[in-house]
């Protein structure tokens, strides 16, 4: 089992109020599994990503991914969990304004200690592997919509990480660029990768294999369409 | 992953993540030149003015003591009393018998260690003029000594010579000349063997001195010696203070001259065993060290007082640095997104902090070093880079970058990913 979840909680204390934003999650993904988490505004899932990609920790619960309980590290431990174990990619791509494409894909390696001429191979290797090996040296200002989530899906690939989470990662791209990206997620899912992904929209959902419904900080539905 | 090169990999990920950091902070200052080299100037500026102050005051302090420790061998010095010293009365003290000739005359011929014993009149500031037919000299300072005054501290004679001991045993009127007098009085003449008047005296001058060429300037050459016996025959007067100057031979050790000195000095002026001394022996040595710590203590007080602009500049840092943080929030979520720890972003932007006050340091150890050599040239004193303040210069302006920038750079290193993650 890749991820476990069990009875995770996260609670906001806002005042005197608690607020249940995840209010109990039992959930297990497999190696190689494409899932969707759907859900309107206010469902958790922005949250519960977060908890997935160890950027927070459960108020209750545990969390098992990769065979390691991580729901109560450290944050130096969390950074190295979410170095090794995850790739991000986000709606707003997320790239750092001033560095290349190629140093932008770097970035993880930098933090996992890699060596420089091991690092630009390997970012090399999965620039090309999105189809930008021409924009290596372009910064993201000199780069298409689409070009620029290619460029943070490589720099969530770079690693090797456990699983991809992407977040509605084609809500900033035109449909037609948007199509390009989800058929890019599967090429990846193919090659063996584990994908979560949020998104509201409905025909996103589709290219998964999953679909979890979230609703009130709970899960309403958990299908397998693959 | 493979757990093996687990370890190793982390030890040489901190090198990475350093050489990734001081990487971004060269980027960054690059990126903002205008604010970057505004503040960059400034510390510069901060660090020119140490640097310029510290090195300034060591040559100063070097000339200084060059100048008034001026002999070339070591000496003692005796008065009255101690002549930097404070404490007691000085009326009282100045009630103590004065040094005679007679003390001279006994240390001659017993004081083994004794290479010259030069005895001098000081007339406590009183000055004079010196005539010679239309010309007049300013005030100086005209001062009665034995023949050993020009060997006491190692004076060069230009034109003729100094009195003999014989001239000086007889108390003629005969006269040396120091050079600001003998610029005065014979502007382009020999004075040797022309008389010149104080008050209604003639005097014969018998030599006249080189310059001693002190950051004192006119003062240091403003001055003429009279045999110690014509003086008192001329010139002498109760407020004058009698002193002694010392040379020791070179075989015996400073140390050594002091306490047989010191016992003489007691039988000459016939002291009993339980009697405090009425005299005070300064050494070439002590005046030089405490010369010294008066210079360290200026250049301490300068440096204290010119490091508030170092620290104006270090409030700089902090402003720039926050604005720095707070502009890149985004930066920093993704950067914690990506697995950079907490001490990773504190790195970062202390780095950044201390590479843009440390290239300030840099420039400014080379204006500084640059301005004090002009202060040199113009105020003619030795101009000696002291190594160790020039490494203390750059350790102490970067190290302002760190001081300053550990505030703005622990605010980053303590950002929520997530919300740093969405920062607009």
């Amino acid at each position: 089992m890749l991820i476990k979840v069990s009875g995770v909680k996260k609670i906001y204390e806002v005042g005197i109020q608690k607020i249940e934003a995840v209010a109990g999650i039992d959930l297990e993904i497999e190696r190689n599994e494409y899932v969707a988490i759907m859900g309107p505004s206010g469902s958790g899932k922005s949250t519960f990503m977060n908890l997935l990609g160890c950027l927070d920790t459960p108020s209750a619960g545990d969390y098992w991914l990769n065979g390691k309980e991580v729901s109560n590290l450290s944050d130096d431990e969390l950074a190295r969990i979410r170095n090794r174990e995850i790739g991000f990619v986000f709606q707003t791509f997320n790239l750092l304004p001033r560095a290349t494409a190629a140093q932008n894909v770097e970035l993880p390696l930098i933090y996992g200690g890699i060596p420089a001429d091991e690092r630009r191979r390997r970012a090399e290797e999965v620039l090309e592997s999105v189809g930008l090996t021409d924009r290596a040296k372009h910064r993201p200002n000199e780069l298409s919509g689409g070009q620029r989530q290619r460029v943070a899906i490589a720099r969530a690939m770079v690693n090797r990480p456990s699983i991809i989470l992407a977040d509605e990662p084609t809500g900033n791209l035109d449909s037609k660029t948007g199509i390009e990206i989800m058929s890019l997620f599967d090429k990846i899912h193919q090659a063996g990768n584990t994908i979560v992904m949020v998104t509201h929209e409905k025909h996103i959902a589709e290219y998964t294999r999953r679909v979890i419904r979230l609703l009130d900080g709970k899960i309403e539905s958990d299908v397998r369409t693959g | 992953m493979a757990a093996d090169g687990t370890i190793e990999r982390a030890r040489e990920g901190k090198g990475q993540v350093w050489k990734e950091n001081f990487r971004q902070a060269v980027e960054v200052i690059r990126t903002h030149r205008m604010r970057s080299g505004l503040l960059i100037v400034g510390v510069a500026i901060g660090v020119t003015t140490v640097l310029a102050m510290v090195t300034v005051m060591s040559g100063l302090g070097k000339r200084v003591q060059k100048d008034v420790v001026s002999a070339n061998r070591p000496y003692l010095f005796i008065s009255r009393f101690d002549p930097m010293g404070g404490g007691r009365d000085r009326r009282d003290l100045l009630r103590r018998k004065q040094l005679s000739i007679r003390d001279v005359k006994f240390l001659e011929e017993n004081c083994g260690s004794c290479e010259r014993v030069d005895l001098n009149i000081d007339p406590q500031g009183r000055m004079r003029v010196l005539r010679y037919e239309g010309e007049r000299t300013n005030l100086i300072q005209v001062v009665g000594s034995t023949h050993n005054f020009g060997h006491m501290y190692s004076i060069t004679i230009e034109h003729g010579r100094f009195y003999t001991e014989f001239e000086a045993d007889r108390s003629r009127r005969v006269i040396v000349l120091g050079f600001g007098p003998a610029k005065d009085l014979f502007p382009h003449r020999d004075p040797i063997g022309k008389w010149i008047k104080i008050d209604n005296h003639q005097y014969e001058v018998v030599g006249a001195m080189a310059t001693r060429g002190s950051i004192l300037g006119g003062i240091s050459d403003n001055y003429a010696v009279v045999p110690y016996t014509t003086y008192e025959k001329d010139l002498g007067d109760r407020f004058d203070d009698y002193q002694m100057g010392i040379t020791i031979k070179p075989e015996y050790e400073l140390e050594e001259g002091v306490e047989e000195v010191h016992a003489l000095l007691r039988a000459s002026r016939k002291l009993g065993p339980g009697e405090e001394n009425d005299f005070y022996i300064t050494t070439s040595e002590g005046f030089r060290e405490m010369l010294a710590s008066i210079t360290t203590y200026i250049s301490l007080v300068l440096v204290v007082i010119s490091s508030i602009g170092l620290m104006v500049g270090g409030i700089g840092v902090m402003n720039i640095m926050l604005i720095s943080v707070s502009e890149r929030t985004r930066e920093v979520g993704i950067r914690m997104a990506m697995g950079a720890r907490r001490t990773d972003i504190m790195q970062q932007f202390l780095i950044e902090a201390a590479t843009l006050t440390g290239t300030g340091g840099l420039i400014g150890i080379f204006l500084g070093l640059l301005a004090a050599r002009g202060v040199a040239r113009l105020i003619r004193f030795p101009y000696s880079v002291p190594l160790i303040w020039i490494v203390v210069a750059f350790v102490f302006s970067a190290s302002i970058g760190l001081i300053f920038g550990l505030y703005p750079a622990n605010r980053a290193a303590r950002m929520d990913p997530i919300k740093a993650l969405h920062y607009e």
